[in-house]
């Protein structure tokens, strides 16, 4: 494994007059930018903004033609049969809300009065893949089913086809949990859903960066996730729905340029992603994401995964060698690929969370402490809260052995 | 086990390990005034801080003396950080023996300083010294406050309030 991480001199904020000793242990929450995506955006915003979809002249233009092409280019990336199954928004909570209104809230409405019914989620779920569908079952009183996990912290798939059943409208779940970090089976969890019949969603907020996910082999109904997750800008999600699922929903959010035509007592919407996306674009945010795969691409996943995976390994050994370290799942012997994960969240013996961040941050150490948008997943692990230690292309061994430093140091001075 | 003012000022001369840190604050948090102490509580209330799912219970005894409500006996308990920790020790510290008027009006300076960054004078600055460091560590703002926010909620629970 390199020392220092070979691509770490991309990412402007290590220069020396920005922040060149930060150790930055959060990705799991936003990636740092690179400069490649950095002057995307600015090139875009200085010297070819207009609005999209909307203009007749050439700049305009050749605004609406970037998006329509990034929607080919995020298909590729995703491995969908086409861009018109992409649709662009805000990010991964936006576009779960969306499929919440537009695609699930109307079979509620369908449902007859009596009806049974359940929505299906996993224990693991960030409040994004939670929140949406609990206000959803209270709302129309059905139920919310919650999907155990293993001891390794995945998804346990016996239990959830067992939740599953004629009366479930709908299964969202993670693809990789933002406190846990494993990738769950979510190409046999799909398929065990589509024998009953029953529509999913993934969560990809997590699982993108690894840059290997096929939606096609997945075969989920909709696959979220945010581009600052993969090193791109926030502010743009991507959606995808597979099939010809978008022209069945009924957009919930309404504005310019979805429509085909429209008097004061009724409108006709458009058909395909453009219907999704009401107002003007975030054209910015979507050619960093772009530009964020392009880059990734161009150094390759492959490289990049494996390394990760390594500085991982070395993380999670060098962690689990103090003597005050309380991780929330205890890792398996394996060595497999998929369980590896790129993240640990923990406890210090004794120690609260919050003083270990607060004690970390002095040392120029940014990671994440709390219950990171996942308090019932925290609560059914039997704690309040933990420290989050999450891992990007920019780090490397340096960053391992500061926080290695800086929590025994934190934990002497802090212990009872 | 109560540190003297002068302790304070001492602990806090001899060295800053750590600006937020410091010594002062590390002992309030090591050995703190009032921690799962046993009174004959007249009223208690628990407080949560939404951020990170803290929780303080505070209690207290209040006696009717000289025609004013005095707190006589103080105590919290809970699962929370050393700042938390820390500052629920010095208002154990500080209103045990004063009127409810008295600790109203220190709450109310006490959050007016690590709100408004007005430095303290006085003798308040002095008492509240361990803490005043977090006025350049706005995230913790809350945990400092929550111990006094919950005695405020707690003496709105006794049943005849001034
Ligand atoms: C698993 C998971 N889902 C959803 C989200 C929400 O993503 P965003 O804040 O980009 O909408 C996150 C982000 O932390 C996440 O990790």
């Amino acid at each position: 494994m390199s020392i220092v991480s070979p691509w770490k001199h991309d990412f402007p904020v290590y220069l020396s007059h920005a922040h060149p000793n930060l150790c930055y242990l959060d990705s799991a929450a936003t990636c740092l930018t690179p400069k490649h995506v950095a002057d995307a955006v600015f090139h875009y915003q200085c010297y070819a903004h207009a609005n999209s979809h909307k203009g007749l002249y050439q700049l305009s233009a050749s605004v609406t033609e970037r998006v329509e092409h990034a929607r080919e280019q995020v298909a590729n990336f995703i491995g969908a049969h086409s861009g018109e199954n992409i649709s662009f928004n805000h990010g991964t909570t936006d576009a779960i809300n969306l499929v919440a209104y537009s695609f699930v809230e109307p079979l509620l409405i369908e449902k007859q009065e009596g009806d049974q019914a359940n929505i299906v989620i996993s224990a693991a779920e960030h409040h994004a893949n939670l929140l949406p569908w609990q206000r959803l079952a209270q709302q129309y009183n059905v139920e919310l089913r919650i999907a155990p996990l293993n001891k390794d912290g995945t998804i346990n798939q016996a239990n959830l086809s067992a939740l599953l059943d004629s009366d479930t409208i709908f299964l969202a779940i993670t693809h990789c949990s933002n406190v846990l970090g494993l990738m769950n089976p979510v190409a046999n969890i799909c398929r065990i859903a589509r024998n009953k019949g029953i529509p999913t969603l993934i969560d990809g907020a997590q699982a993108i960066c690894k840059g290997a996910v096929d939606v096609s082999e997945i075969d989920c109904d909709f696959y979220v996730f945010s581009a600052h997750k993969i090193y791109g800008p926030t502010g743009c999600g991507v959606l995808y729905a597979k099939g010809s699922l978008f022209d069945s929903m009924r957009p919930y959010q309404l504005g310019g340029g979805v429509i085909e035509s429209v008097n004061y007592q009724q409108s006709r919407f458009i058909t395909g992603p453009l219907k999704f996306e009401p107002g003007s674009h975030n054209v910015a945010a979507i050619v960093g994401l772009i530009e964020a795969i392009d880059y990734m691409t161009d150094i390759s996943w492959h490289d990049v995964n494996q390394y990760i995976d390594n500085l991982a390994n070395y993380m999670h050994s060098e962690l689990e060698n103090l003597p005050f370290y309380q991780p929330l799942i205890k890792r398996g012997d394996s060595n497999e690929k998929e369980k590896i994960s790129t993240l640990v969240s923990f406890q210090v013996k004794k120690v609260h969370c919050h003083d270990i961040a607060s004690l970390l941050d002095n040392d120029g150490i940014a990671i994440r402490a709390g219950h990171h948008c996942a308090q019932p997943l925290h609560q059914t692990l039997g704690v309040n809260a933990s420290i989050r230690a999450s891992l990007g292309l920019y780090n490397d061994v340096s960053d391992i052995d500061k926080l290695v430093a800086s929590l025994t140091t934190a934990h002497k001075m802090m212990s009872l | 086990m109560a540190l003297t003012k002068k302790q304070h000022v001492d602990q806090k001369e001899s060295r800053q390990q750590h600006q937020l840190y410091q010594t002062a604050l590390l002992a309030h948090h090591k050995q703190p005034i009032g921690f799962e102490v046993a009174i004959n509580a007249d009223a208690s209330h628990e407080g949560v801080n939404p951020a990170c799912g803290d929780e303080i219970t505070v209690s207290c005894e209040i006696k009717h003396q000289h025609e004013a409500s005095v707190i006589t006996a103080i105590a919290f308990h809970g699962d929370s950080c050393a700042i938390c920790r820390a500052s629920a020790s010095i208002m154990c510290q500080e209103v045990q023996g004063k009127t409810l008027v008295e600790t109203q009006v220190m709450s109310r300076q006490l959050t007016g300083a690590l709100s408004t960054n007005i430095s303290m004078i006085g003798e308040l600055a002095e008492q509240f010294s361990p803490l005043l460091m977090i006025q350049q560590f706005p995230v913790r703002k809350q945990c400092a406050l929550l111990p006094w926010n919950t005695l405020m909620e707690t003496l709105k629970c006794l049943p005849d309030q001034p």
